[in-house]
């Protein structure tokens, strides 16, 4: 299982938010750091088949990002994304699965599993939109994780959860890596540090830093001073 | 799972997200009342007096229906033409009706146009009728003859042969005024061959009704539609829930052919619920007396040669048709503005627009094309816009075209919409 990022640009008017991004993952647990702005979202939609690079390749296993082969392999949890606030959790869970193309039995086990996982079975027959910031970041996580994928995708996914929340989903995300390619954006370094098999670190749209990464090691430290030497490379160029 | 299954368990979704805002239940409700009240409220807003005494527009209209129905059957001929003139010229024109409206066709614009007098005041224009037992028992007729000749003295007066050459006088005014060609007057005149003559006058009040209400209930439909489809897409954009939908599996072809289907069962089915909440008021009301009997029963003006029944059906076809195409353009420009705002905003202004705006029909080509969209084309006078359209040397009438017209369209932009959904956003 690799996917492969061939060369990939993407630029918003003046801004480029990727810029010529080549990368080869494989089972594993990879995590993306970067400031604001720096183009990981950019990236991660692209990888996901919801944003049009402007050039270069993305596929799993030879499958194209744009085909249904591809997107049944995905999952995604998006950075900021709303809900149908009308919908019970459940609701939203079995709208989810069909989209993904899961068999009714199948999915309402695995949403079981799932809920259970989050700590949502008690409020899934709930409106969402009683839930609150950390519950629907909960429900999100779950729906990414719906169809057992062999790509998952998290955009920030530690936003509005807990400091007992983000220990429960790294525990969780930890096993994970070893069925499956997991990519982790976050600008918070600890949400990485101790998970991460390979740390990818992004800023103006370019790929700064990829390697495998020591635990035992600072990694707080070691992206500070990669940004700040990118920084002062970026102001010597201009 | 095979994909029609997908569709079809997705379908039930997005009914379920329509359904589910209280915005959508409360405009069908508003709506639902008011396609039942309009015929109410036709009765209610008007009053006579018989005698000294008061009575209820429900009360005359009851009258009315009794008299109609005893006359239903009857050739309009020299003998019931005789009858109903002597039966009102022994009754002294005396006014004793506090208000009493009467009212004529114009055969150019098909424009009825109510003269209403009162305080016993005789108008040049228009002459009160004494309402009394023998002459009102003839009223539908005089009526009727009135909304022929365009005079309520010219209907005390006229023969069969002057009743039919009026009529026909009339129509080809209409089609002089619609600046029709030979041949289509030649396929006017071929229609009218069909139409027997003689007419026999049967009672069909309750689809008249109808056919005057099919003009604010294609307004209610565009307006219930607007509301509750436009956010059908846009909604997916503006909660950036398209992120979610366009990575999964199906969510592309499959979820927008589930979209655009629940979006078509809702406005179909609003269409139904307009309609048949309007026709079960107008039966209620006036009876369904009628439905076999000729349309020149109830729109003299018209050259097709059909039943009354099947005028309804033509009517009721078009209105679901209309419906769908409402749905579609409402999805379509959902997904294309990404406001639903816009998309209302866009609509109700093309409502506004046209219901205040027309193209006179000597602007032939411009005022064919205008009446066929769909805010002009369901109103009874379309019955007798008798301009039509040559297809590879076959004339098709309005309906006919705009029947044709309204599924390319709405499959146009149904394909154009997939286009827009199923594209990779690039922003």
């Amino acid at each position: 299982m690799e996917l492969i990022i061939d060369h990939v640009s993407k630029q918003y008017q003046n801004k480029i938010a990727a810029d010529n991004i080549s990368l080869k993952l494989m089972k594993g647990i990879y995590g993306l750091l970067g400031e604001n702005g720096a183009g990981k979202t950019t990236l991660m939609r692209m990888i996901c088949g919801v944003l049009k690079p402007d050039s270069g390749t993305i596929a799993m296993d030879g499958l194209d990002v744009a085909t249904e082969e591809y997107r049944s392999h995905l999952g995604y949890l998006p950075q900021n994304f709303g809900y149908y606030p009308e919908f019970t959790g459940m609701d939203f869970l079995l709208y989810m699965s069909v989209l993904k193309g899961m068999p009714k039995t199948q999915a309402k086990r695995r949403i079981q599993e799932l809920l259970e996982l989050v700590s949502l079975q008690d409020v899934s027959r709930k409106k969402i939109k009683t839930y609150s910031g950390g519950m629907k970041q909960r429900l999100g996580i779950a729906q990414a994780l719906l169809n057992r994928p062999q790509l998952l995708v998290l955009d920030e996914p530690t936003a509005g959860l807990d400091p007992k929340e983000r220990v429960r989903f790294r525990n969780m995300i930890d096993r994970l890596g070893d069925e499956s390619i997991v990519l982790l954006s976050t600008h918070i370094v600890s949400d990485i540090e101790h998970i991460a098999d390979v740390v990818l670190m992004m800023q103006g749209g370019k790929l700064i830093y990829q390697g495998e990464w020591d635990s035992e090691k600072d990694l707080e430290d070691f992206y500070l001073q990669n940004i700040s030497t990118q920084n002062i490379s970026d102001k010597k160029t201009s | 799972m095979n994909q029609i299954h997908i569709i079809r368990l997705l379908y039930g979704f997005e009914l379920k997200k329509i359904f589910m805002r209280k915005t959508t239940w409360i405009i069908l409700g508003i709506m639902t009342v008011l396609s039942v009240w309009i015929p109410f409220a036709d009765l209610s807003s008007i009053g006579y007096s018989i005698d000294g005494k008061d009575i209820s527009g429900y009360e005359m209209m009851l009258m009315d229906r009794d008299a109609a129905r005893k006359l239903s059957g009857r050739v309009i001929d020299d003998q019931l033409l005789k009858e109903m003139q002597s039966a009102y010229h022994r009754n002294p024109k005396e006014d004793n009706s506090k208000e009493q409206a009467d009212y004529t066709v114009d055969f150019s614009t098909g424009m009825e146009s109510a003269f209403v007098s009162g305080d016993g005041e005789d108008s040049p224009e228009h002459e009160n009728i004494n309402i009394d037992g023998t002459a009102h028992s003839y009223s539908p007729v005089l009526s009727y003859i009135t909304k022929i000749v365009e005079n309520s003295n010219l209907a005390l007066e006229v023969d069969e042969t002057q009743l039919y050459q009026e009529r026909r006088n009339g129509l080809s005014q209409t089609w002089n005024d619609q600046l029709l060609t030979e041949d289509e007057i030649a396929y006017w005149t071929d229609q009218e061959a069909q139409i027997t003559v003689p007419f026999t006058y049967e009672y069909a009040g309750g689809w008249d009704a109808l056919f005057e209400h099919i003009f604010p209930l294609n307004f209610m439909l565009l307006l219930l539609i607007a509301v509750c489809l436009s956010n059908v897409f846009s909604t997916e954009h503006l909660h950036r829930t398209n992120q979610l939908i366009l990575s999964s599996r199906y969510g592309k072809t499959p979820l927008y052919l589930a979209k655009l289907s629940a979006g078509l069962t809702f406005g179909i089915s609003c269409a139904f619920l307009l309609f048949l909440g309007n026709a079960s008021a107008c039966i209620r009301l006036y009876g369904a007396d009628g439905l076999h009997a000729a349309l020149q029963n109830v729109l003299p003006a018209s050259s097709r040669p059909v039943s009354v029944g099947r005028a309804v059906l033509i009517l009721f076809g078009l209105f679901l048709t209309v419906s769908m195409l409402y749905s579609i353009v409402t999805m379509f420009l959902s997904e294309w503005l990404k406001r639903s705002a816009a998309v209302m905003a866009i609509l109700t202004g093309f409502m506004l627009l046209t219901m205040m705006f027309d193209i006179p029909y000597s602007y032939r080509i411009a005022s064919q094309a205008y009446d066929l969209l769909p805010t002009t084309l369901l109103v009874e006078w379309q019955f007798w816009d008798d301009r039509l359209f040559s297809v590879f040397g076959t004339y098709l009438t309005n309906f006919q075209i705009a029947w044709t017209a309204y599924f390319m369209i709405g499959i146009l932009l149904a394909w154009m919409g997939k286009r827009l959904y199923v594209r990779i956003s690039r922003q």
